[in-house]
């Protein structure tokens, strides 16, 4: 598991759980983008490792 | 049994993930995969381990899967260190030849295409006897991890002069 994950079902996955669509947050991923960058881009990891965690134990 | 295996840069940017540690906590054998002959990594998945307060110290562990075109020597000398750091569990490379959807092609069980697991002579027996001394008795730390992530992340801004690029985004040093 490396580099910026994204699937079709991620965006959507986004908006459930962090209550904001990442979309237009994309760009601070790879750079200093103003004052959401910080926040865009540790939602985006703390997603990605959720599912992440959903997929390898199902239970959580 | 789940297995740590690459998740991303294996811990060395700790502000991967947000959270590197929970990559592999729910996993009996956190660890990585050995990035060349490094042997500094291995720590990460070492301390999750002692932290988790895991019984059967065995199963679990730094866990560290040899690369395939390393020749013993070179791996012994690393093991050494890696030992040192924590592993107390080795799996070769060939393990992924016996998981769902694994072949050979891609995992021979050796370290390289002409080194067969026989011709290993006493590492592996080593290894072993290694592996079962560290893995006994109770592990007792002052500190089981040390990882500062939100410190890295106070810095983690355009401005931060110590930033540099990284191939997966940036990287605080």
């Amino acid at each position: 598991m490396r580099g910026w994950l994204w699937n079709s079902a991620f965006a959507a996955e986004f908006t459930r759980r962090k209550g904001y669509d990442v979309r237009p947050e994309l760009a601070s991923l790879f750079a200093e983008t103003g004052p959401r960058a910080r926040q865009g881009h540790m939602d985006y990891s703390d997603v990605m490792v959720s599912l992440e965690e959903k997929t390898t134990s199902p239970s959580l | 049994m789940l297995y740590g295996c690459d998740h991303g840069g294996r811990g060395r940017d700790v502000t991967e993930f947000g959270d590197y540690f929970r990559t592999q906590r729910w996993m009996n054998g956190p660890g990585n995969d050995q990035p060349g002959l490094a042997s500094d990594v291995i720590k990460e998945g070492s301390q999750l381990h002692h932290a988790s307060l895991r019984a059967p110290a065995h199963v679990a562990g730094g866990l560290l899967r040899q690369q395939v075109g390393h020749h013993v020597g070179a791996d012994r000398r690393c093991h050494v260190a890696q030992l040192r750091a924590g592993q107390n569990l080795l799996t070769l490379h060939g393990l992924y030849y016996s998981t769902h959807g694994g072949w050979w092609e891609w995992a021979p069980p050796a370290t390289t295409s002409t080194c067969r697991i026989g011709t290993m002579g006493d590492f592996l027996p080593a290894v072993e006897r290694m592996s079962y001394l560290l893995s006994q008795g109770v592990h007792r730390a002052d500190v089981a991890i040390l990882y500062p992530v939100a410190a890295m992340e106070a810095a983690w801004a355009a401005r931060c002069p110590l930033m540099r690029p990284s191939r997966w985004g940036a990287i605080c040093m």
